[in-house]
């Protein structure tokens, strides 16, 4: 039988999450590369915070902090 | 020839060969999907040469994170927990191509013209796979081949804007493209393989290896030539020919 692992869902989930807030992160880093470096650069400072907490991958972790 | 369309609804009435070459095949592409941001983010993300590049080198890990969950959810609806991925150890990577560091903004840009090119390869395997929720991901409104096409079009300017400065630059993207075209042939797999038949058979792949590598090398030659480089010779340092 074939049947789904338990991270499958909560794992979608958070991924799901941060990826949506990188993306806004990166929007908003574009918007101002122009006219405010400062702000890009804290929106940089933001997906470099986000990405290295992915990059850690310490799943159990978000797991536990996404589950209710 | 195998050509259902399978759901997973149905995947308990499957061959264990289709079931077992399903879950490698999803486990290994979640593996690559994640293993290129694991490449670059930490040494390029603080070092590209602009706050626009910066910007985008996260996006393009944004995207591959978004492409691991999608590939990782497959595998996780079929029983395979991928989420070890995530933080194994570069050299323990399937690929060789994701089993080192990416050091220099000339190894970012070319890692995006020649490598996620093969990624755009492997992907298109899947359109209209035997197995649905895979073939799916590469549908509307799933946006994974426009932001694969992103990424390789990304790099194959950035790469051209380098190469056309000449000099030492075009130096140093010569070295990159040396390095990462003879990955990128390997990444193809052997010639003779007899896995890769089987994943033919039961319609995960369309083409064989040595038929994908051969477009490839159709394809991006006439584009390293275009930039004025050299394009490697082909057996120069393969490991799987």
């Amino acid at each position: 039988m074939v049947h789904p692992t338990p991270t499958a869902q909560p794992l979608d989930d958070y991924l799901r999450e941060v990826v949506q807030t990188l993306r806004a992160a990166v929007t908003q880093g574009l918007r101002h590369v122009e006219d405010d470096p400062r702000a890009a650069g804290q929106r940089i400072s933001d997906c470099e915070e986000i990405l290295a907490e992915i990059m850690a991958g310490n799943v159990q972790e978000w797991i536990a902090v996404s589950s209710p | 020839m195998f050509t259902d369309q399978v759901e997973e609804a149905n995947l308990d009435a499957q061959d264990p060969e289709y079931l077992d070459l399903l879950r490698r095949v999803v486990a290994i592409q979640a593996d690559c999907e994640i293993g290129g941001p694991h490449l670059y983010v930490d040494t390029i993300l603080p070092s590209a040469p602009t706050q626009t590049d910066q910007l985008v080198v996260a996006r393009t890990a944004a995207e591959e994170i978004d492409h691991f969950r999608k590939f990782a959810r497959i595998a996780g609806d079929i029983g395979v927990d991928t989420s070890y991925i995530l933080s194994r150890p570069n050299q323990e990577r399937y690929l060789e191509a994701f089993r080192g560091a990416i050091t220099t903004w000339e190894d970012f840009a070319v890692f995006g013209f020649l490598i996620d090119r093969v990624g755009r390869y492997q992907l298109e395997e899947f359109a209209g796979c035997t197995y649905a929720p895979l073939s799916r991901i590469l549908e509307h409104p799933s946006r994974v081949m426009e932001e694969e096409a992103g990424h390789i079009d990304y790099g194959t300017t950035r790469t051209a804007e380098m190469a056309a400065r000449g000099g030492e630059a075009l130096e140093r993207v010569q070295r990159s493209v040396d390095f990462w075209y003879r990955t990128a042939l390997d990444m193809f797999g052997r010639s003779e393989s007899r896995r890769a038949e089987r994943y033919r058979f039961w319609g995960l792949k369309r083409r064989t290896n040595e038929q994908a590598r051969q477009q490839y090398v159709a394809e991006v030659n006439p584009l390293i030539q275009g930039m004025g480089l050299q394009v490697p010779d082909q057996m120069t340092g393969r490991k799987y020919v």
